[in-house]
């Protein structure tokens, strides 16, 4: 809500001072609403440096984030020899090693039966046996299903079916020369499907196999895995194997997990590069809208943590894996003398980067209590600063409410003053000029 | 009853309850003077004019009296808004308990 400026439109002769003193009053009375609209602008600029800050220190905490978790990995990466198998690697229990995958000889697959004979129509029957019987089979486990005499048809055989929950759907096929039913299993796998007619009577079988269902069977270094579908956990540790495609004849695929130096220098270029954003909002926020702000000191107390890491192994700190500070403060990645060190140095990074207690992706946490949106100090800060925001609000708004109500009324009442005062000074020249007139008749002059 | 001496009463009338703080005689006294204008009027009718001419002048007086008290009324309402000046310290002392 603002002033709304008024214009005095009076006629007296001190229309023009009402005008000096109405507007000098408003003047006066928007002072304490533009003392509030300066802190409350104070108060956004704050809010704003809080967000952008915020948005630093999460990214830094995400990128010491993800040092520990190369570190607690060792930076483990697969190299697959052919696109028949991807890998899918779970750093925390992948280990280095060298598989070997051979005799792809079967890929997992979905049973599909259908039944031999076909129906004129959906509701033609019976399908069913002696008093409307059937027993599903379904890899071994057995289903008993009674068909009500209406229901002895084909498509309430496919109902009754699928409100089993026996892992396979079934559905009718309309034919040239019938309808069919056919079942399909949900999963892979080499369970086959039956529909009996009599009990345990695999003579009654009234399924034909479209699809034979199947399992994947391959070898993992010469030892031979068989899985009911082409996702293979557990063969290799911390690692999943998906098979896209059977293997040739005497082809072997290599799968060979080891430590690489590629990501971990991305991580450490980005830490360097999140690092040295952050110090330098830091050192913006501490000299302007958050100056003097408890969470940028604390922040920058922990920004010095980082400087301090030490290590215990080969690799004692930051410099020594090519992340040395300059004398302003500023980090650098060295990337050639990191890929220059040596192999067991290499071997040491890990624990300096990933050790649980003392490593430098622990200290991801520490500027997570600050970043985190839900939780963190951060966030609290920002909602104190929305809520003195709204608090301000409100009070400029009844300030100028009121501005502007006094404003009116003082105004109309001076109006109303300055009219009466126009019409009697108006009247009183008229009298005078009767009086002047007057007198000239009664004595010839116009005093007496 | 001569046309002088009833534009001289009405006059009269209009004067006072104007003395009496009802603007709306205004109109009465605007028709009052239009018909004293250019009237002949004996000496002692003369006097009795001159008289609420003066009155007149009176009346003036107290409307500038009665603005007066209106701008002081203003003056009051800026030492109000002084007053809600004040709070903006209170609110601004909010936000530096929550940095604390």
């Amino acid at each position: 809500m603002g002033i709304t400026p008024l214009r005095f439109t009076g006629v007296s002769q001190f229309s023009q001072d009402f005008q000096v003193i109405v507007d000098r009053t408003v003047q006066i009375a928007s002072l304490p609403a533009q003392l509030l609209m300066n802190d409350q602008q104070r108060l956004i600029e704050q809010k704003t440096a809080m967000g952008t800050l915020r948005s630093a220190v999460a990214s830094l905490s995400s990128s010491l984030d993800e040092l520990k978790e190369l570190g607690a990995s060792k930076a483990l990466s697969a190299t697959v020899s052919s696109s028949k198998v991807r890998v899918t690697l779970d750093t925390s229990a992948a280990e280095p090693g060298v598989f070997t995958i051979s005799e792809i000889s079967s890929l997992a697959r979905r049973a599909v039966m259908t039944s031999a004979s076909g129906q004129a129509s959906e509701t033609a029957g019976p399908v069913a046996g002696a008093g409307g019987y059937l027993q599903l089979v379904v890899g071994g486990a057995a289903h008993a299903i009674t068909l009500a005499p209406d229901q002895d048809h084909l498509a309430g055989a496919r109902d009754a079916i699928n409100a089993l929950g026996a892992g396979v759907t079934a559905s009718l096929v309309t034919a040239d020369d019938g309808v069919y039913l056919s079942i399909s299993a949900n999963q892979t796998g080499a369970a086959a499907i039956e529909l009996r007619t009599v009990e345990d009577d695999p003579g009654s079988n009234l399924l034909a196999v479209t699809q034979a269902g199947a399992d994947a069977v391959l070898k993992v270094n010469g030892q031979t895995v068989t899985r009911p579908e082409n996702y293979i956990e557990g063969a290799v540790p911390g690692a999943a194997l998906t098979l896209n495609a059977l293997t040739e004849a005497g082809e072997t695929i290599t799968v060979d997990l080891a430590s690489s130096r590629a990501p971990l220098a991305n991580a450490l270029k980005k830490f360097a590069t999140v690092y040295n954003a952050l110090n330098e909002q830091l050192g913006t926020a501490s000299t302007g809208a958050l100056a003097g702000s408890s969470l940028v000191k604390d922040l920058q107390g922990r920004m010095r943590q980082i400087g301090g890491q030490f290590g215990e192994g080969l690799v004692r700190n930051l410099a020594e894996i090519g992340l040395p500070f300059d004398q302003q403060g500023v980090l650098t990645f060295d990337e050639l003398s990191f890929n220059l060190l040596s192999a067991e140095k290499f071997e040491s990074v890990f624990s300096f980067l990933g050790a649980e207690q003392g490593g430098l992706g622990s200290l991801a946490g520490s500027f997570r209590e600050f970043s985190d949106p839900l939780t963190g100090f951060m966030v609290a800060e920002i909602r104190s600063y929305d809520e003195a925001d709204s608090r301000f609000q409100t009070q400029i708004d009844k300030i100028l409410e009121r501005v502007n109500s006094t404003q009116q009324t003082l105004l109309a009442r001076l109006q109303a003053a300055d009219v009466l005062l126009a019409r009697l000074e108006s009247q009183q020249s008229l009298l005078d000029a009767s009086i002047e007139s007057m007198r000239f008749s009664l004595y010839g002059r116009n005093d007496r | 009853m001569d046309q002088a001496e009833r534009a001289i009463e009405k006059l009269e009338v209009a004067n006072q309850a104007l003395a009496d703080g009802r603007p709306e005689a205004l109109a009465l006294r605007d028709e009052a003077l239009r018909r004293i204008a250019g009237l002949a009027v004996s000496e002692a009718q003369l006097c009795r004019i001159e008289e609420l001419a003066a009155a007149g002048l009176i009346a003036i007086e107290r409307v500038r009296s009665d603005r007066a008290a209106i701008l002081r009324e203003l003056q009051e309402a800026e030492a109000a808004l002084h007053f809600a000046a004040a709070l903006t310290g209170r609110a601004g002392a909010a936000v530096v308990d929550v940095q604390g």
